[in-house]
């Protein structure tokens, strides 16, 4: 597996064994919600990559986010989705260092660099909270 | 004389960090539209640069028309900003970079009911602009 994939692994994984979360809808399969029923989506974001030494063969680092969209019915409060990205944030707490290992052996380690909650909207039938992840690893 | 000297440098540097400032915002106006989705353009030419928070530009897409040009309403938006930054008073200390558009949060972070995720313009943004603001820097030096 490549870089990218790689990191996109660790954070799913770990996201999806997290325990206290309601489904997680991954980009790019099919979901459909049952009504009145929470969900996760995942939002895979990389951003920058760029060398982080010099030299014939520099290392490099790769930047991005990790977007999470915490969907609660609508008109049932507030209390459900906090508790669901105060879990999230606990998962990918800043400095937080996620390892991942595929078949091949190829072992990946992301750092995460924050998690932040941002304001909540309504989208009906869905009241929405928004979690955003940052990230970045080295790469050798 | 030491005294001139030293005053003449304090003036360059003056210069240099405003010119820091304008060649940031100008970058950070140039990523921020190029990050933007266009559909009838009223959340692209919403992106507003301006010393006074609460101010910003906003405007609604009910009942305009879909499917706009990229480039044009691009343009649109890049020109506004520019113009933005233009008025600006170099003895603000306080810039903010907003958008007011009634779906900006859901052009975000996406809706419940999207196939894809949202477009995270203002957080892409600023996961770039430490970079950016390397850049500015580098050029402001020259």
């Amino acid at each position: 597996m490549k870089a990218l994939n790689n990191i996109r692994a660790a954070l799913e994984t770990r996201l999806l064994a997290a325990a206290g979360l309601p489904p997680i809808a991954l980009p790019n399969i099919p979901y459909n919600p049952a009504t009145g029923t929470s969900f996760i989506k995942a939002n895979f974001i990389p951003i920058l990559k760029r060398r982080a030494s010099i030299g014939p063969l520099p290392q490099q680092r790769y930047d991005g986010l990790y977007s999470l969209l915490i969907c609660t019915p609508e008109k049932e409060g507030m209390g459900l989705a906090y508790d669901y990205s105060e879990t999230v944030m606990e998962l990918f707490e800043a400095t937080t260092d996620i390892s991942f290992e595929n078949p091949a052996t190829n072992f990946t380690r992301v750092t995460i660099d924050y998690s932040e909650t941002g304001l909540s909207y309504s989208d009906p039938p869905y009241y929405c909270t928004p979690v955003t992840i940052g990230w970045y690893i080295y790469t050798p | 004389m030491v005294q001139r000297s030293l005053t003449a440098i304090v003036k360059k540097i003056e210069g240099q960090l405003d010119d820091v400032k304008i060649l940031f915002l100008q970058k950070v106006a140039q990523t921020l539209v190029s990050y933007s989705p266009v559909d009838t353009g009223a959340y692209i030419t919403s992106h507003t640069i301006t010393g006074r928070s609460g101010n910003g530009r906003s405007r609604t897409s009910h009942g305009k028309p879909k499917r706009q040009s990229f480039g044009l309403k691009a343009s649109e938006s890049l020109s506004q900003l520019m113009s933005d930054i233009g008025t600006l008073s170099k003895d603000e200390t306080k810039t903010y970079i907003s958008n007011r558009s009634p779906h900006n949060k859901i052009v975000e972070y996406g809706g419940a009911n999207w196939r894809r995720g949202g477009y995270n313009t203002y957080t892409r943004t600023r996961a770039v602009a430490p970079m950016l603001l390397a850049e500015a820097i580098q050029e402001a030096k020259r």
